[in-house]
């Protein structure tokens, strides 16, 4: 390794996949869900910035960042809350880098755990460190609420992907073992086999379920429940720290979406050997997960949080324990 | 690029700083100066309350432990709180060195495993 390959990753963590797409991407993928999602409420969305308003989380992100000042309550660790922040966004990065998307993503044997230790581990970590390190009971209510949801949505999440790993690891023999690019390469090959069909189905499911609560999108936005505890996490969040605490949600939304569409999607798939038709293959997909997760979104009322445990318990961790269990006996 | 684990946990790692430190850099390069900012936008927002409805501001760090075993599951809260919670902070580090060597247990019982399965 040389140092020219360094320079190229950390060119690639500022670039592509890095920093300024992550940014476009999760600017869009909030436009495509505030759009969605007020589409199937009769409602407008965002209009006004760009055409379709497909400018406005730029916008709003760029007026909280540059016009807004920085959050001042005598009580809160403002500097301990921006670190995170950036931890959170660094973490972010680093996740996308191990996606097989770009010539300088970094992959090998075991490279899930990796992805869990940035993505499941850092990003969530991060969340709510930045919450309650400005006190206030509606902050801590919902920071707690937080952290039960993904105490049990974080490993749902992960186990659904440790699913695809197994069986192209074991039953498919593909090389790195519980790799995530390995997965992204055979995925579509374990959807065309009606032995592993019934496994990958129960893990889509599982993640589907465990991404919307992970996400805080209705019917899980328990931590944040307007009515109930003001604004959860982010009451005490104003400004800059609120626009950077936006962004590690988008992101986390955008990579999720990333994850589903190329772990259990295929990406490019049937078009691995055409770049551009791959990659448009790969961005239909894409909005194809988004626009579920907002169907689901606009579907459902928010649920109390027993109800949520229960529904996390019930439609991700179980099917993802059933899938996994299949799996092993295939 | 492929890898071995040590190495791209490394690289990730350094990933992770570097970003931060570049994200740090934009952000205090960009982000708008502090104005004349009020006494009221200094205080916590208590929904129109003041802050002498509260018996303290800075709620205690296990405060936060104690919503989220509430919050994931309130028999295992209530078991908890009758058996074992005295209100001290000290026993509350020792529950959560219980648990998190249960965890490293099992961390341990897996690692075991898969070294016993090859892998």
């Amino acid at each position: 390794m040389d140092i020219m390959y360094i320079l190229g990753v950390l060119a690639s963590a500022l670039t592509y996949p890095g920093l300024a797409t992550l940014w476009i991407i999760s600017m869009f993928s909030e436009w495509w869900v505030r759009k969605l999602t007020a589409r199937a409420q009769r409602r407008m969305g965002p209009t006004y910035v760009g055409p379709l308003g497909v400018l406005q989380p730029f916008a709003d992100f760029i007026k909280l960042l540059v016009v807004k000042s920085e959050s001042s309550q005598r009580y809160g660790n403002i500097s301990l809350a921006k670190a995170f922040a950036f931890v959170g966004i660094g973490a972010l990065v680093a996740s996308t880098l191990l996606l097989p998307i770009s010539p300088y993503s970094i992959y090998s044997r075991y490279d899930l755990i990796l992805l869990i230790y940035f993505f499941g581990v850092w990003v969530a970590v991060s969340e709510v460190v930045i919450a309650i390190s400005i006190p206030n009971p509606f902050t801590l209510k919902g920071a707690s609420r937080y952290a039960s949801v993904i105490a049990l949505c974080e490993p749902a999440f992960f186990l659904s992907l440790l699913i695809p790993a197994y069986l192209t690891a074991k039953v498919l023999k593909a090389e790195p073992t519980w790799s995530i690019t390995a997965v992204v390469s055979y995925a579509p090959q374990l959807w065309l086999n009606p032995l592993t069909l019934i496994p990958m189905l129960l893990s889509l499911i599982s993640i589907l379920v465990a991404t919307q609560s992970k996400l805080m999108l209705p019917p899980f936005n328990i931590p944040e429940a307007e009515q109930e505890v003001i604004a959860g996490p982010t009451t005490e969040l104003s400004g800059p720290l609120l626009a950077l605490f936006n962004f590690i949600h988008d992101a986390d939304l955008a990579i999720s979406s990333l994850i589903i569409t190329l772990a259990f999607l295929g990406g490019p798939y049937p078009f691995e050997s055409n770049p551009a038709l791959g990659a448009l293959t790969t961005i239909v997909k894409f909005l194809l997960v988004l626009t579920v997760i907002t169907v689901i979104r606009a579907s459902f009322g928010r649920f109390r949080l027993e109800q949520g445990l229960k529904t996390i318990v019930k439609y991700s961790i179980t099917p993802g324990l059933i899938g996994l269990a299949i799996a092993l006996i295939i | 690029m492929f890898l071995d684990p040590l190495t791209a946990t490394l690289i990730l790692s350094g990933v992770l700083a570097f970003t931060a430190l570049i994200t740090w850099f934009i952000y205090s390069v960009v982000k708008s100066n502090p104005t004349n900012v009020s006494e009221e936008f200094k205080e916590p927002y208590l929904a129109g309350e003041p802050t002498s409805t509260l018996s303290r501001i800075d709620a205690p760090s296990n405060t936060l432990f104690w919503g989220f075993i509430y919050g994931l599951s309130r028999k295992l809260y209530h078991y908890l709180r009758e058996r074992m919670h005295s209100g001290i902070l000290n026993e509350w580090g020792e529950y959560m060195s219980v648990y998190l060597g249960l965890l490293s247990l099992i961390g341990l019982l897996f690692t075991a495993l898969i070294l016993l399965r090859g892998g």
